[in-house]
């Protein structure tokens, strides 16, 4: 995930204009990290916006060569959105997952296959945390103080410590830094 | 012209402290204590606010401190420091000046003169201050690998969008990250 070096992940009004700046590196590490997963986890709220979007990217003539490489990657990936009130998605691909985050999450772990990939939001995020589900932190800080938005880390209720795996640092000043789960968290 | 830097440690999710001050997560071996000694080597001046000056004013000189970190403890001792607080009555720590009022014009004053660097060690309302007058020439942001869940936030008091330009990153062995930026142009 992409966020400020502040911890935000949006502006007060929900700006992401910082992030989504075209950047060929941020989008070489954010085609690596998908190519390396088979499923993506996604929140209620971020959901929509994310499902519309992607399914119309393939043929929206304004989208980059990146963002339809993306849109293709996605598209054949197991996505997971997790809502206790969402009943139904347009994308054949996605399952909606109500209860027992846990427990499925454990599961599909078990299972052969690729990593999974969540992409937020924050909300979903701290629940993940809260109950130990997190292996991994891929976070992209970028070069700016936002003063204010939505944290990354809002709701997380205890202290998580992490191992530092990898660093990586991009001409546009992002620096990727790259985590696993400590020993005591 | 010399720079006015400021260092920092910060946990992940933005916080310099826990909610009760805590900052036991701090890491100081062999590799931070040399980076610590090779700062205080650069600079001639070390700036605090009160709540940091009266943390370091209560530790560096005790005996505890001089027999743990014997060379920090003498530059922390010997070094020219100023407080800036509107309430502190008088600043006892050896070699340290309390300004009361003019930060800005005071620090414009003493980046003009002829010297080593100038370190900020605070965080809080003062970092946010300086910030936000243009007076901070780098920012060195030692990212710590912990996600605290609560806290004090570094950069509460900043309001406005503050862009920066990253210069240099530095990996301790330890796991954190010292990330070096300088604020893209902004009117002085």
């Amino acid at each position: 995930m992409q966020v400020t070096l502040d911890g935000f992940i949006e502006g007060p009004r929900g700006e992401l204009d910082w992030a989504m700046k075209e950047d060929e590196e941020t989008w070489n590490d954010v085609l690596e990290l998908q190519r390396s997963a088979d499923t993506l986890l996604l929140g209620r709220v971020m959901y929509p916006a994310f499902e519309k979007y992607w399914l119309a990217a393939p043929a929206n003539p304004s989208s980059t060569k990146n963002e339809i490489e993306y849109a293709r990657l996605a598209d054949n990936m197991q996505k997971l959105v997790f809502s206790k009130t969402m009943e139904k998605v347009e994308w054949k691909t996605t399952r909606i997952i109500k209860n027992h985050i846990a427990e499925e999450i454990l599961k599909m772990k078990q299972q052969p296959g690729k990593d999974m990939v969540l992409l937020g939001g924050a909300g979903l995020v701290s629940t993940f945390m809260n109950l130990g589900l997190i292996d991994e932190y891929h976070l992209i800080v970028n070069p700016l103080v936002m003063g204010g938005g939505k944290p990354l880390f809002k709701d997380v209720k205890e202290r998580h410590k992490l191992n530092l795996i990898k660093t990586k640092t991009f001409k546009s000043g992002k620096v990727v830094l790259h985590y696993s789960k400590g020993p005591e968290s | 012209m010399r720079k006015l830097f400021v260092f920092n440690l910060v946990t992940l999710d933005g916080y310099f402290e826990g909610p009760n001050r805590e900052i036991d997560w701090h890491t100081v071996d062999a590799e931070f204590n040399g980076y610590a000694i090779d700062m205080l080597n650069s600079v001639d001046t070390l700036i605090f606010g009160r709540v940091t000056y009266e943390l370091m004013a209560s530790y560096w000189p005790t005996p505890d401190a001089i027999k743990n970190d014997p060379i920090v403890a003498e530059k922390m001792n010997t070094l020219p420091k100023i407080v800036f607080s509107k309430t502190l009555e008088k600043a006892e720590w050896h070699n340290t000046r309390l300004v009361k009022a003019n930060i800005e014009e005071e620090i414009k004053r003493i980046k003009k003169q002829s010297g080593k660097d100038i370190a900020l060690l605070g965080s809080g309302s003062i970092l946010s201050q300086f910030a936000q007058q243009g007076l901070i020439d780098e920012y060195r942001i030692m990212v710590n690998p912990l996600v605290l869940g609560n806290g004090k936030p570094l950069f509460r008091g900043i309001k406005d969008r503050l862009n920066l330009k990253l210069t240099k990153a530095r990996t301790f062995g330890n796991g954190d990250v010292l990330l070096y930026y300088q604020p893209v142009e902004r009117e002085k």
